[in-house]
């Protein structure tokens, strides 16, 4: 009974990072420790799997539909995978409670900043020479109208991708969230173009994790074969019903989970 | 074919066997003598190899199956990021290929690192 709750809330997890492009750590996670009182090494390992198999198998459909920026998403890597390498190095001389804080602090501000603008601005007519010479701007198909965009403040988001890339390394929370708040705010991208950027990314980061993870063991294949099955399964789901979906119900979504991930950290801050 | 197009193919195809690979090896393990969340409230230091180990000396086909599923998902976006580099290389995109590889070697050392 256990695993079928297990398989289903996996599901449901898949379901919502495939939407929102964020890995599946904030369900996972508390519901493996919390909810069945497992080990937190193998939470984590477990999570990171789930971000994987969100990933790709979220990407296969984003990709065919043209919703990922596939040519961004590479170049954003750079930023990402830097951010975390120099997240890991000086993970041992920071104090994470203060992070916590304080970017719990600023995700919450950003939520209301999301709020606040109600439209997707997608008035710019040119986007950043950097995106011209790297052939970053792009069109994507939104409920069958065929919209193109243009990439502003390229280096920006560049810092931006290196910051999460650092954050995530550092607190192991937010990393989706503060990339598809990077290309949203920063990019200007529209919502759904960054979310499945996002989400295309955030396998290339977790895929090294999980991998040291499943070297070490703490991947067990009784806890992961439910929970990668049940995500398969959820963000094959996510990424058709992201076609369908209007732009301002995937940000209210997308809204609604960084207040969560804003109270989990300003939460650990506290307890730290 | 378009670049997204080769990717996407990639992806499917390797989300599809992982998924029905792990899918065989877990049905072996409920056949084998069922799955008991409770057992991993302790944690217990044993390596892949070990368990693959294991599994291969006790017949353990369902543990087999899914750890192959589990290893070949974790390797699914390191090498898409590889093929996209040979893609646009294919194109003669040279400073996004480029990039690609760049980004692929900085995975290599962050593994190193243990990240």
């Amino acid at each position: 009974m256990g695993i079928l709750i297990l398989f289903i809330i996996a599901i449901g997890a898949g379901f919502l990072g495939a939407l929102l492009g964020l890995g599946g750590g904030i369900i996972i996670v508390p519901i493996l420790t919390l909810g069945y009182g497992l080990d937190i090494r193998y939470a984590i390992a477990a999570s990171l799997i789930s971000i994987v198999a969100t990933s790709s198998g979220a990407a296969a459909s984003f990709l065919k539909d043209n919703l990922t920026n596939l040519r961004l998403g590479v170049f954003l890597e750079i930023g990402s995978v830097f951010g975390a390498m120099v997240g890991f190095i000086v993970s041992s001389l920071i104090n994470s409670k203060y992070l916590f804080l304080i970017f719990g602090g600023f995700l919450v501000y950003s939520s209301f900043n999301m709020l606040r603008i109600r439209h997707e601005d997608l008035s710019a007519t040119e986007g950043h020479p950097w995106a011209v010479k790297l052939n970053l701007n792009g069109s994507y198909n939104d409920r069958g109208v065929t919209k193109k965009y243009y990439v502003q403040s390229v280096p920006l988001g560049l810092l931006y991708m290196g910051v999460a890339g650092v954050l995530s390394a550092l607190l192991g929370i937010g990393s989706g969230v503060f990339k598809v708040m990077a290309m949203d705010g920063a990019m200007k991208l529209p919502i759904k173009v960054s979310s499945a950027t996002s989400n295309f990314m955030i396998g290339v980061t977790a895929a090294g994790s999980a991998g040291a993870y499943l070297l070490r063991g703490d991947v067990k294949p009784g806890i992961a074969a439910p929970i990668v099955l049940g995500i398969i399964l959820g963000s094959m789901l996510g990424a058709r019903a992201m076609m369908r979906m209007p732009s301002q119900l995937i940000r209210k979504i997308f809204i609604g989970v960084m207040v969560i991930v804003a109270v989990q950290m300003i939460y650990k801050g506290i307890v730290l | 074919m378009k670049l997204e197009l080769w990717i996407s193919y990639f992806l499917r195809g390797g989300i599809v066997f992982c998924g029905l690979v792990i899918a065989v090896g877990f049905a072996y393990m409920l056949a084998e003598g069922g799955v008991s969340l409770e057992t991993y409230r302790v944690y217990e230091e044993q390596s892949f190899m070990e368990l693959l180990h294991w599994s291969l000396l006790l017949q353990q086909k369902g543990i087999l199956l899914v750890s192959i599923g589990l290893a070949v998902l974790v390797s699914l976006p390191v090498l898409r990021v590889f093929l996209t580099g040979i893609l646009l290389f294919l194109t003669r995109e040279w400073i996004m290929g480029s990039v690609s590889f760049f980004v692929f070697l900085a995975l290599v050392v962050s593994f190193s690192l243990g990240l």
